[in-house]
C-alpha cells in the first residue's frame, strides 16, 4: 500500500520548496500514475504565480549602494582608531606631566630674576 | 589580526553590498513600501552588524556573510515592527499602485511571512527562528495571506470581465 503525500507536502512540492526524498519520489509516482493530479498540480502553481506577482519586492539603486559604501571606510577608520589610538593612555599622562614640569621651571627661573 | 589588504578590503565590501541587497526588499516592505524611510534604519542595522564584528573571514579569505542571514532578518524584525511609519497610511498618501495595495492591507506579521516565504524562499523553521513566533501560526498566517491575495484578484479579474 503506497502512502499518499498529504496537502502540506504537496503545496510544499509545489512551491519549489525542499522536500525530503522520500516524499518526492511519492509525489512523482502519484503524479505519473494520474493526469488528474497533474491538472491539479499545475492549477496550484498558477495560483501561487498569481500570488507571488502581487508580492513587491525593492533592490537598492545605485546611490543607496553607495551609501553602503561609504560606511565600510567609516568603520575601517573607526577600528583602526580603537586598536592604534594617536594618544595612548601613557603617553597623554607623560605629557602631562611633562607640561607641569615645564611650568615648575618656568616659575622657578622667573622667581630667581625678581 | 592580519593587515587589510585591497583584496580583503574588496570581499569585505562584497560582502556588505551583498547582505543589504538581500535584506533591503525586506526592510521595505516593512516600511509599507516607503524606501526614504527603510534606508536610513537599513544603514543603522548594517552599522550595528559591523560593529558587532560580525564579518569574520575564512581561512580561504572571503566573508560566509549567509551565516548571519537569519540573525540579520531577526534583527530588521525586531527593529522595524516596533516602529510605524508617521503620517503615512496606505490609502491616501503612499504612492502604491492597486496590486501592491493588497498586499500591505495585510497584517505586518502576515506580510513579512508570506514574503519571506516567497521571494526568500525560507523554510518554516527559519520562519519562527526571524519572526519569534510558533512554527503553526506562521504556517496559517502564510497560508491565509495566500488565500486573501488571490480571492482580491480573482474578485479583480472578475470585476474586469463584467459588463455594465
Amino acid at each position: 500500500m503506497i502512502e499518499l503525500p498529504g496537502r502540506k507536502e504537496f503545496i510544499e512540492y509545489a512551491e519549489g520548496a525542499t522536500v525530503e526524498p522520500e516524499v518526492q519520489e511519492r509525489i512523482l509516482q502519484l503524479l505519473a500514475s494520474s493526469a488528474l493530479v497533474r491538472e491539479n498540480l499545475s492549477e496550484l502553481k498558477r495560483d501561487l504565480y498569481r500570488v507571488d506577482v502581487l508580492i513587491p519586492d525593492f533592490q537598492p539603486d545605485a546611490n543607496f549602494r553607495l551609501e553602503v559604501a561609504k560606511v565600510i571606510p567609516v568603520w575601517l577608520k573607526k577600528g583602526d582608531r580603537r586598536r592604534f589610538p594617536f594618544f595612548p593612555l601613557w603617553l597623554e599622562a607623560v605629557m602631562i606631566l611633562l607640561g607641569f614640569l615645564s611650568f615648575g621651571v618656568l616659575a622657578v627661573y622667573f622667581f630667581q630674576r625678581h | 589580526m592580519k593587515a587589510l589588504t585591497y583584496k580583503r578590503a574588496k570581499e569585505l565590501q562584497t560582502a556588505v553590498d551583498r547582505l543589504v541587497a538581500d535584506v533591503y526588499g525586506f526592510s521595505v516592505i516593512l516600511k509599507s513600501g516607503s524606501e526614504w524611510y527603510a534606508q536610513s534604519e537599513l544603514l543603522d542595522v548594517v552599522f550595528l552588524v559591523l560593529e558587532n564584528q560580525w564579518f569574520v573571514f575564512d581561512d580561504d579569505e572571503t566573508i560566509p556573510w549567509e551565516d548571519f542571514r537569519i540573525e540579520v532578518f531577526q534583527m530588521i524584525w525586531k527593529r522595524f515592527s516596533s516602529t510605524t511609519v508617521p503620517g503615512v497610511s496606505v490609502d491616501d498618501s503612499l504612492p502604491v499602485g492597486t496590486r501592491e495595495r493588497s498586499f500591505y492591507k495585510l497584517a505586518l506579521a502576515d506580510r513579512a511571512a508570506i514574503y519571506l516565504r516567497t521571494k526568500k524562499k525560507f523554510s518554516y523553521d527559519e520562519l519562527s527562528a526571524i519572526l519569534g513566533l510558533p512554527k503553526k501560526q506562521i504556517i496559517e498566517r502564510v497560508e491565509k495571506s495566500r488565500e486573501i491575495l488571490l480571492a482580491r484578484e480573482l474578485r479583480a479579474v472578475e470585476f474586469s470581465q463584467e459588463e455594465f
